[in-house]
């Protein structure tokens, strides 16, 4: 049994199947993408995992324990020790009135496991890991956009998920600030942790992806190794897909 | 002539600034439950609340204080809500003013919380951040950031509209002014009610501006 199990997996909005079907499973420490067109759940998909959406069906465990069960939804509600999922957004969503270094603190602080000062030293390091240690004092407002994003990435670090999800983590950024963000999740990738990112970065996907999914019409439509998707790909749709993002 | 004055005008401005502290202490906690009200997911609490708000921002804030003043004690006969004396009278006002307000104050915080963007919510649930903790760690900053301006407003209006007060025969500022058209037939003690209001208004202005300036680090 794979690490993360993702089964038969539907949501549904207001009678629109958004997602349905949607099976995946990862291996740890791997990175899975997902591509596909505008529109057709990528986002919708990460929620789930997230708990930001409580999917209509299927089953998500990871580490064979189950995290959710659609015929079980509230089971999610109970107090986790430490976080299945993280989540970075597209737009970074950093707390405006805290600074970076407390961003990342926050939510650890919370649950009172380590000492102030543990807590405190093991932020420090996630931010030299992001490059942002010359900025642990400053707020949000005063950093770049590839910045806040590799703060937010400190931050989700910190609750120790196990799988670390992006939604289009660059998408608001300027090629220069996207390299920045880009190589840090290489980096996390190199240390072994298991991410799945939503990408319109085709060459990033192409190049440090371990699995790609294909999603089309709220359903995985082709899933394999980068090398299957991008140079081979089978269906008529992933075809069309990879022209127009040429 | 001038010390008598200026010692009556500070007694009422001392009852006036009684009948503004008893409302932001009551009406500031008061109308955050308001507004939580009027958010909330059960429809029949959200309409009753709403129409609360609805009637008591549509009626003028002089007739609520007569209602509430002289309205127990015709309801029920020989029933004594407030106590008799100033101390009762100042009561009931706190009270209307307290109601009154708090009505006003639960809009600017309904408008405050709905202004913060979802991704802070949703942020902050991501980390496994409790509601509690989302609303108090996240959000209460900002909204606090954001209806500083309007609060600030109304804390004005309510310096001055202590005045209305007098109508259920509080002593108040203006009404210390004014005892001495009718005995004395002077003006100039109602019109130097006015310097201490200005210099009230004035000094709440400049703090307001100092906190607005101190929160002015973040967005
Ligand atoms: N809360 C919601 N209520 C109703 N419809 C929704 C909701 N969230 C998403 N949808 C719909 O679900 C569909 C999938 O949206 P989603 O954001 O998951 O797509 P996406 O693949 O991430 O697209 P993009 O590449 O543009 O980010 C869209 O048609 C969207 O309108
Ligand atoms: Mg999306």
């Amino acid at each position: 049994m794979a690490y993360l199990e993702i089964e038969s997996l539907g949501k549904r909005f207001g009678g629109a199947d958004i997602l349905h079907g949607v099976s995946l499973s990862l291996e740890r420490g791997k990175i899975l993408t997902l591509i596909g067109p505008s529109g057709e759940g990528k986002t919708t998909l990460l929620r789930c995992l997230n708990g930001l959406e409580t999917p209509d069906m299927g089953v998500i465990r990871l580490n064979g324990e189950t995290v959710f069960d659609a015929a079980a939804p509230k089971q999610r509600e109970r107090k986790q020790t430490h976080r299945a999922f993280g989540l970075v957004f597209q737009a970074f969503h950093l707390f405006p009135q805290y600074t970076v270094l407390q961003n990342v603190m926050l939510a650890p602080s919370l649950q009172r496991r380590e000492s102030k000062a543990e807590l405190k030293a093991r932020a420090m390091a996630l931010l030299e890991k992001v490059g942002l240690t010359e900025k642990a004092d400053s707020y949000p407002n005063t950093l770049s956009g590839g910045q806040q994003q590799r703060a937010a990435i400190a931050r989700a670090l910190a609750m120790e998920p196990d799988v670390l999800c992006f939604d289009e983590p660059t998408s608001a950024l300027d090629p220069e600030l996207t390299r920045e963000v880009l190589n840090v999740i290489r980096l996390l990738k190199k240390e072994g942790r298991t991410m799945i990112v939503v990408t319109h970065e085709m060459a990033f996907a192409k190049e440090a992806s371990d699995l790609v999914a294909f999603l089309k019409d709220g359903t995985v439509a082709e899933c394999g190794t980068s090398e299957q998707l991008f140079e081979a790909p089978r269906t008529e749709a992933l075809k069309r897909f990879l022209m127009q993002t040429e | 002539m001038l010390r008598e004055v200026l010692i009556s005008l500070w007694n009422g401005f001392g009852q006036s600034l009684q009948l503004f502290c008893y409302t932001l202490l009551g009406g500031l906690p008061l109308g955050l439950l308001i507004a939580f009200g009027s958010m909330s997911k059960i429809g029949p609490i959200r309409t009753f609340i709403r129409g609360v708000v609805w009637v008591i921002r549509g009626t003028p804030l002089m007739l609520q204080l007569i209602v509430i003043y002289y309205g127990p004690g015709l309801l029920g006969r020989g029933m004594n809500l407030w106590g008799g004396g100033q101390g009762g009278r100042m009561a009931a006002a706190a009270a209307a003013f307290i109601l009154n307000y708090a009505c006003y104050f639960s809009e600017i915080y309904r408008g405050g919380i709905e202004s913060i963007p979802r991704g802070q919510t949703e942020a902050g649930r991501v980390l496994g951040m409790t509601k509690a903790q989302i609303f108090f760690r996240i959000k209460l900053k900002q909204v606090y950031k954001r209806i500083l301006p309007p609060m600030g407003n109304e804390v004005i209006t309510l310096v001055k509209d202590t005045c209305l007060a007098r109508i259920i025969a509080i002593y108040e500022l203006t009404y210390s002014g004014q005892a001495y058209i009718k005995s004395d037939g002077l003006l100039w003690p109602l019109l130097l009610t006015g310097v201490f209001y200005l210099a009230f208004s004035g000094l709440l202005s400049v703090l307001l501006k100092r906190e607005e300036k101190r929160l002015a680090y973040f967005e």
